[in-house]
């Protein structure tokens, strides 16, 4: 075995982040204690062929995408969790409840304040901080296989062809998935985020916002 | 003709919902020519479609944001979970030739 390949240093060095990255992708506990140990039990059957070209928590991710990926394809290969799907794709409002009415817009849209993306300083960062741990619970909400699709686009970055063969879905019905995904996460985070139902509580909660700004940053 | 046709008859017709449908599966797949035409006057009509289409583009970029660093911050692994696993990998260890 490549030295530094040792599995208990594995757990100390990488375990939380694996965990957290498993947790985040999958959504429950258990799925991801299952996706990191298949992972890790993987990883080191394959310890051999570890050249040490890539970092090693780089290396145990990879392997750990895959072992993510096929936890959805299995998840979705349950005949219950596909009749779920495919009733979540008949509901024509499920997602957009309350966003339109009659093909328009039920309220009128806000404009949003920016957000906290890409900000540096210390308040700055940890706006950023508490605003994805925002929009995580916001994903973590949305209905599964709607939240399912929208991290394997979003977050794991897989194309199209991939999430429809995981999932089991027509192209057509992952643009859908995801559309709703969006419009759902746009009305949660109008108001977790900004703490408003239309625009001008919104501009009342920007400026509170601002109140806040990291002086280093304004 | 028919294609012209098609494209005045969509641009007249969009409406909110399908406006932000398509924008938001801009990302994957090419819209059509007709398409882009319609969500771009659609919007230049709609007040809460331009401001709709801001959302979504601030949406996509905290999205973006959160792939990159989301693995900056760990959950610390449950203690049963973590001896669970160290069980797991000294038993693969032990089983190893």
């Amino acid at each position: 075995m490549e030295p530094g390949l040792d599995p208990s240093r594995w757990l100390c060095a990488h375990g939380d982040a694996l965990y957290a990255y498993a947790r985040q992708r999958l959504g429950d506990a258990e799925s991801a204690e299952d996706a990191v140990q298949s992972a890790l039990l993987a990883a080191l059957d394959a310890a051999d062929s570890y050249r040490g070209q890539s970092a090693e928590r780089t290396w145990l991710t990879g392997i750990l995408r895959h072992k993510i990926a096929d936890t959805l394809r299995q998840r979705y290969r349950d005949e219950r969790r596909a009749e779920a799907l495919r009733r979540e794709l008949a509901d024509p409002s499920d997602g957009t409840t309350g966003v339109f009415s009659d093909g328009r817009w039920a309220e009128r849209q806000p404009a949003w304040a920016d957000l906290p993306v890409g900000r540096s300083g210390l308040t700055g960062e940890a706006e950023r901080r508490e605003f994805q741990k925002v929009l995580l619970a916001a994903i973590d909400r949305l209905p599964p296989a709607m939240r399912d699709a929208l991290v394997l686009r979003e977050l794991e970055g897989l194309e199209t062809d991939a999430i429809c063969e995981v999932l089991g879905v027509t192209p057509t019905n992952l643009w859908t998935l995801i559309h709703r995904a969006k419009a759902k996460l746009r009305k949660e985070l109008t108001r977790e985020w900004f703490n408003a139902e239309d625009g001008n509580d919104l501009k009342k909660a920007a400026r509170s916002r601002g109140d806040r700004e990291d002086p280093a940053t304004a | 003709m028919t294609r012209l046709f098609r494209a005045i008859w969509l641009v007249l017709t969009l409406r909110c919902e399908e406006a932000d449908r398509l924008r938001s599966v801009r990302a994957m797949r090419d819209l059509t020519r007709s398409e882009r035409l319609a969500e771009r006057v659609h919007a230049g009509l709609c007040k809460s479609c331009r401001h709709a289409r801001k959302q979504l583009d601030a949406l996509d970029h905290a999205l973006q944001d959160l792939r990159e660093t989301s693995d900056a911050e760990p959950v610390p692994m449950p203690a049963e979970t973590r001896e669970r696993l160290e069980r797991a990998l000294r038993k693969r260890s032990d089983d190893r030739p």
